[in-house]
């Protein structure tokens, strides 16, 4: 009985088979994975290499009137004024080499627990020169902002939840910078999470999410 | 391999299985939901408390919108809730720092930390007790049933005995400490006169 075996139709792929038949030993899957990630590396690094991505600028962080309500996680906060002094005593005694900007605001916690004022801090930044910064080895780093009470002048350890408190938030700026008409304050959101050095519940990572320009005014401007 | 009819339903009927299955264990009890819960000893104003390892009786609570404490004077927007108690560790020499206590208000929020002017709780060997005073900060919305959280260990809120001794703040109460403009000098921690 005469037997009959269809023959099977030709892939398209076929002569790219054999082709690569003749180098399957030498490139194998994981190799060209290997080949593919060099070469991405390759690419990034003749585009600039990852750093170039820090340089980038995010989107605008929007602007906000003075008396205007600022929500910045896990702040609520109203601008009033800035002021510049180079002594007020007690709380500010006269520093070497620097005066004092000063920006007063009202500050409401919105979290359900206290919260340190050094905690918040980081997340307050002004945008003048010469600002006091400390040496770390990665480069200087300009100074978190000092939180003082404005009912009594006292360092402000604790903001206390849904409680507005108004707050002065002070800089140093060196005395060989001429003193600015007007400044910039950012307020950045910070996110309550665990550190992942000592699994701490704290808030970290300030991403900006407001800025208010003001006039810089002398202390002694009436109220 | 071949797809048939049991083994496409044997697959669905498996994963059906493994989204329920995902889907109920929600509403189980989860270990981390109480593992760092608090062993809370509840009490009143007047009553002793006793945790493992010391006692506190909360005496008096008042409020103020200043307070002076080593000559300075701390003022707030809202109202310092100045509470008065003795404290007498049972078994070694205790101190409870004035930033380690806290008060609960009804709402869930908590209030505490450092107060502008620091006041701590002894040092003071066991059986020798101190009175002490330490402030709370609060905003006047939260005074009615607030509670008084001491822990065992300073800074140990959690998997600990912790004080839950009621205010005994009512709406009335509420009332008369918002409208305060007392100013209160709080004294340092000192031996309870026999």
């Amino acid at each position: 009985m005469a037997e009959h075996t269809p023959e099977r139709a030709k892939s398209r792929l076929e002569p790219w088979r054999k082709r690569y038949a003749l180098v399957s030993d030498i490139l194998t899957p994981q190799r060209i994975g290997l080949l593919l990630a060099v070469a991405l590396l390759g690419v990034v690094a003749l585009a600039g290499g990852w750093q170039a991505v820090e340089g980038v600028e995010g989107p605008e962080t929007p602007k906000v009137a003075v008396g205007e309500k600022i929500v910045a996680t896990p702040m609520e906060v109203t601008v009033r004024r800035a002021r510049h002094v180079e002594e007020l005593k007690p709380s500010l005694p006269r520093a070497d080499g620097y005066r004092y900007l000063v920006v007063s605001l009202d500050l409401t916690l919105r979290h359900e627990r206290y919260v340190s004022g050094v905690e918040l801090a980081p997340a307050i930044s002004l945008d003048a020169a010469g600002l006091k910064t400390t040496p770390l080895r990665s480069g200087p780093k300009i100074n978190d902002p000092s939180l003082l009470r404005g009912l009594d002048g006292l360092p402000a350890r604790t903001y206390q939840p849904g409680l507005a408190t108004s707050t002065i938030v002070v800089w140093q700026q060196a005395l060989t910078e001429p003193i600015p008409t007007e400044v910039t304050i950012t307020f950045a959101k910070q996110t309550w999470r665990q550190s992942v050095l000592d699994g701490g519940w704290g808030w970290y990572d300030p991403a900006p999410v407001a800025r208010v320009t003001l006039p810089l005014e002398e202390l002694d401007a009436p109220a | 391999m071949r797809f048939t009819r049991t083994g496409l339903v044997t697959v669905l009927l498996v994963v059906a299985a493994l989204f329920v299955g995902s889907w109920l264990t929600q509403y189980l009890p989860n270990p981390d939901d109480f593992r760092d819960d608090p062993f809370p000893v509840a009490g009143a104003v007047g009553e002793p408390v006793r945790l493992r390892n010391s006692e506190f009786t909360l005496t008096k609570v008042q409020a103020a919108k200043r307070y002076e404490a080593f000559r300075q004077v701390a003022a707030t927007d809202g109202v310092f809730v100045i509470v008065d108690f003795t404290f007498v560790p049972l078994t070694e020499p205790g101190i409870l720092a004035g930033s380690q206590n806290e008060v609960r208000a009804t709402d869930g929020r908590v209030f505490g930390g450092s107060p502008p002017l620091p006041s701590n709780c002894g040092p003071t060997n066991p059986g020798l007790p101190v009175t002490c005073q330490i402030p709370f900060e609060v905003p006047s919305d939260a005074l009615v049933g607030l509670v008084l959280a001491i822990p065992a260990e300073n800074g140990s809120h959690s998997r600990d005995n912790v004080t839950e001794i009621d205010l005994g703040i009512t709406p009335e109460v509420a009332e008369q400490f918002a409208a305060t403009d007392a100013q209160v000098s709080i004294h340092s921690s000192r031996p309870v006169e026999r």
